[in-house]
């Protein structure tokens, strides 16, 4: 498989500023940083929860390896889709 | 049962060339009604149907039908030529054969029937572009070959696409029982149930996974990958209007 250096975002996707902005508007103030970070920590978070699953033990930077790879973060992404479908 | 190719040859035989005078007192004959007389043209021009026919043929055509079908095209000229015009019968019927071979292929090479004058524009179009990559070495465009041929693009378009060749995933092959549908790989995770099963496993850690997630972050990232809702359905996924502006624009 051809090792992709960054995630597929469609059309609609936002850049940092701007879902900081929406998301202060909305009363949770935070810059565009905080909104990387918390992009990291949930891939960080998912890809933690799956390791334990199936009893790899990956540690800590392996962990943060796989979760910002663009190959796990598109697979996360595809998966929200369906979620959001199966609603 | 002997090929009709086979009782074809044996009635040439037994049949040489008509000279045109003979031509034009057969054909006289006919007039009057001589059955017989009909029977001699039609049998000493057999050798046109085939020599027709064999240019015709197909590997996706049976040839004995081909030939029978040709035959009426025979029987049809016989019975319209006209000896006082001062041609030769030949020229006549070939016509008569072609256009009998012609239409029996057009009905019978896909399930679906194109019209003749469709056809005809294809065999057209084959030329042109034949043509045109031996001259310029390489494929011409639909315009040009609309130009060309004097037609519109479009009409040069929906030709090339009714005349595309089909096949039916039924169809056996003739030297098999085989048909297309079975060399077709089941790809599907039903044949293979302990890939499916471990599909299921995958999703079900993968959804877990995803609960995991805080309401603002998988907002968040919704929002980073244009994972949007109904923009109406703003009780399951809140949005501001200035998302929603931003959304209708896009």
């Amino acid at each position: 498989m051809k090792n992709k250096k960054y995630v597929t975002v469609n059309k609609s996707g936002l850049g940092l500023h701007a879902i900081a902005k929406i998301m202060s508007e909305e009363g949770i103030k935070m810059n565009h940083s905080t909104v990387r970070n918390i992009i990291n920590r949930s891939f960080v978070k998912m890809a933690s929860h799956m390791s334990k699953n199936y009893d790899l033990n990956h540690s800590d930077e392996e962990i943060f390896n796989i979760a910002k790879s663009p190959q796990f973060q598109e697979s996360i992404v595809e998966l929200l889709e369906r979620k959001k479908d199966e609603r | 049962m002997r090929s009709i190719n086979k009782q074809y040859s044996d009635v040439i035989k037994n049949n040489p060339l008509l000279t045109k005078k003979q031509e034009v007192d057969l054909a006289n004959r006919i007039k009057k009604g001589d059955t017989l007389a009909r029977k001699k043209l039609i049998e000493s021009n057999f050798r046109l149907v085939i020599s027709i026919a064999k240019k015709y043929h197909r590997s996706d055509v049976n040839f004995d039908d081909l030939l029978q079908e040709s035959s009426i095209g025979l029987l049809k000229a016989v019975d319209r030529f006209d000896p006082d015009l001062g041609y030769k019968f030949s020229t006549y019927a070939c016509w008569w054969i072609k256009q009998a071979a012609l239409q029996y292929i057009n009905e019978n090479i896909s399930d679906i029937k194109v019209p003749t004058h469709s056809r005809i524009l294809n065999s057209k179009i084959k030329k042109v572009i034949d043509g045109f990559e031996e001259e310029k070495g390489t494929l011409p465009t639909h315009d040009e070959i609309a130009n060309i041929l004097g037609e519109t693009s479009k009409k040069i378009k929906y030709t090339i696409k009714a005349n595309k060749r089909l096949s039916s995933m039924d169809k056996e092959k003739s030297d098999s029982s085989f048909s297309l549908k079975d060399t077709i790989e089941d790809e599907s995770l039903y044949s293979n149930p302990e890939k499916l099963l471990m599909s299921r496993e995958l999703e079900k850690i993968v959804k877990e996974s995803l609960s995991l997630l805080t309401s603002k972050e998988e907002k968040i990232l919704r929002l980073r990958f244009g994972i949007t809702e109904d923009i109406n359905n703003v009780a399951k996924f809140p949005i501001t209007k200035e998302m929603k502006k931003y959304l209708n624009e896009k």
